[in-house]
């Protein structure tokens, strides 16, 4: 059933509405209470999260009988940023993922926070799937705020992601969306992967059988579980970060999710007018490069890769 | 006058980046060595704001020039942070579009706007005051207003130096973590935003009276020596004091009370027209009695949003 949860008035004959699909049971007694919400689309360059969930709404159409909790997909919530290439809510230029909880009177895209949050709250489970940025290209994961450690890792687990990333708690991230559903008492996972502005099917693909698994594991889906993926742990190992020691073109020398050695070449970063030699840049450490930069431009410090120096990851 | 650069960056194809300070110190171990660093344009947007310090940074270098014993303090103005942003039109930092106003502190080996934090913020560290200006984030007009943030190390009785109408006195939000004024407070820097001004716009008046307070700041904190007229006994209000009042639908939005207007309630504020057929959709009203501190500003208004803003005193 689509429904329309908020609808707000725009100055110009048009609405900005907050739909979501929701699945219930077929057989009201087959339901175990559980609700699941599955959201993207917070960032409007971010599309990967789009086609999971537009292959998972096919997949319960067709299966109805399969579902035996309550399933609500979201997945345009910045939809005037998804239409017009906009990363932020367009006009306000806002970062929609660092202004919730929101408040219902106040500009637009607080109103559209609040009413995000009063939407999914009380979910039992929410994941929020993010597509990283157009300048870096990401592993499938699952990011966790360490606060959140002991109840979520076990849920991550079930996603068939590769890496799940504990990362300290940082003031700032207390304005996303995971933050306040956190609070609110919905175990929510942050899922990223791939790169702004583009798919990589198969990653979806990766993480729509994460979510079945979840789905069964958690009674929400009566099918068998998947077979999942042994994510690398943030816990067990080191993140090295390698950011630009020049301004220039990055041009990288090895292939995204590729197991390195240390001080192997990443790359280099090309002078444009060809005054200076290109500078080359080398890996830290061994491990995953999980993260690798897709965009070229780089100034002094811009990301070009990161590591995980555990040696069991999986790489598609 | 002493100009410092600041921060350094090379560009892959443009120009380098730099950012200067402008210094004025005093000579004589007999003033006050008080010290004060103002820093603007964190935002590419915040012209009226760059202004105002250029025309500070113009006002003391005639004055110690004509007299080398008014400068008593220790002075250091940065008029221009995010001058990428200014030369483009862009709010942020014009490659990766983020905030520099959000990467404070700094760190020396992370991304390039947290290098860029961490360079100025070394600079700017350790002075006895720190004034950043800046604009609002959204589409309002204000009265000017200092911004204070609860951080335990904020003097609130110095706001008043400024003399501007009123300061407001807010807890610490999240989004506050990385901001310059509030890693100043962290510091042990008496810190304070100024907020005035629209976005991308330069009036003369306002540009008149920022200066006037940024001099009377400087006079009574013993940092210049002059003569300044006495400003508005400051209201310090908290978020008690503050009524929010929205239109309840979009269109055209047409404000009638302006800024800085005494109204009682029940007056008529503003009025909201359909876009499409021209007819009235919604007269906004005053629900309480107080100053017009803000009101929307610009033409179009979505539904819901804070069209006026008041504040009430007792």
């Amino acid at each position: 059933m689509l429904e329309t949860l908020v609808s707000i008035e725009l100055p110009v004959g048009e609405h900005y509405y907050l739909k979501r699909h929701r699945f219930t049971p077929v057989d009201v007694s087959a339901d175990n209470g559980k609700r699941i919400s599955i959201i993207s689309g917070t960032h409007g360059d971010e599309l990967e999260g789009i086609y999971v969930i537009s292959l998972l709404a096919e997949w319960l159409k067709a299966n109805p009988s399969l579902i035996t909790g309550t399933i609500d997909l979201y997945p345009s919530l910045n939809s005037l940023g998804i239409d017009s290439i906009t990363r932020t809510v367009p006009f306000y230029q806002t970062d929609l993922n660092r202004i919730f909880p929101g408040t219902a009177k106040d500009t637009f895209p607080n109103q559209i926070a609040a009413g995000i949050v009063e939407a999914i709250q009380g979910s039992d489970i929410a994941i929020d799937i993010h597509a990283s940025n157009i300048f870096l290209r990401e592993l499938p994961q699952v990011r966790i705020a360490s606060t959140y450690r002991d109840s979520l890792v076990p849920l991550a687990k079930q996603l068939n992601m590769d890496f799940i990333w504990v990362h300290d708690a940082i003031t700032v991230l207390e304005a996303t969306l995971a933050h306040s559903l956190n609070q609110l008492g919905t175990h929510t996972l942050v899922v990223e992967y791939g790169v702004g502005m583009r798919l990589t099917p198969t990653y979806g693909e990766q993480l729509l059988d994460g979510l079945f698994n979840l789905m069964a594991e958690q009674g929400i889906l009566a099918i068998a579980p998947r077979s999942v993926r042994v994510p690398f742990y943030s816990d067990q190992g080191e993140v090295y970060y390698v950011n630009s020691p020049a301004a220039g073109l990055f041009v990288p020398a090895m292939d995204h999710c590729q197991m390195v050695v240390k001080d192997q070449l990443i790359g280099h970063i090309h002078d444009p007018y060809g005054v200076e030699s290109p500078v080359p840049c080398y890996t830290p450490g061994a491990g995953v490069l999980f993260t690798l930069r897709e965009y070229p431009i780089v100034y002094e410090g811009s990301l070009l890769a990161r590591i995980f120096d555990d040696q069991k990851g999986v790489c598609v | 006058m002493i100009r410092q650069p600041l921060v350094h960056l090379a560009s892959p194809s443009r120009d380098a980046y730099r950012v200067d300070g402008f210094r004025f110190q005093t000579q004589d171990k007999k003033d006050s060595q008080t010290s004060v660093a103002i820093v603007s344009g964190l935002n590419g947007h915040e012209l009226a704001q760059m202004h105002v310090a250029a025309q500070l940074v113009n006002f003391l270098k005639v004055r110690q020039e004509a007299d080398p014993s008014f400068i008593t303090g220790d002075i250091l103005v940065v008029p221009a942070v995010n001058s990428f942003g200014f030369n483009m039109g862009e709010r942020h930092w014009p490659l990766d579009k983020t905030d520099i106003n959000a990467m404070f502190p700094g760190y020396d080996a992370g991304e390039t706007t947290q290098r860029i934090a961490h360079q100025l913020f070394k600079q700017v560290k350790g002075f006895e005051w720190g004034v950043e200006l800046e604009d609002r984030r959204d589409q309002y007009d204000c009265i000017p207003y200092v911004r204070m943030i609860k951080s335990g190390f904020e003097d609130a009785q110095a706001a008043k130096y400024f003399g501007l109408q009123f300061a407001h006195y807010r807890d610490f939000v999240p989004s506050d973590a990385g901001s310059l004024q509030y890693n100043w407070s962290v510091w042990e820097t008496k810190s304070y935003g100024l907020v005035f001004g629209n976005k991308q716009q330069i009036h003369r008046d306002s540009t008149h009276q920022l200066l006037d307070a940024l001099i009377r700041f400087l006079a009574k904190v013993g940092a210049i020596r002059t003569q300044i007229f006495a400003g508005y006994d400051t209201n310090i209000v908290t978020q008690e004091a503050i009524t929010l009042i929205p239109a309840q639908h979009a269109g055209v939005f047409e404000p009638i009370q302006i800024v800085g207007s005494f109204v009682q309630k029940g007056d008529l504020l503003g009025k909201v027209f359909d876009a499409l057929d021209g007819s009235l959709k919604e007269k906004i009203y005053a629900p309480v009695d107080g100053l017009v501190t803000c009101h929307y500003h610009y033409p179009l208004i979505y539904q819901n949003t804070i069209a006026y803003r008041m504040i009430s005193i007792g």
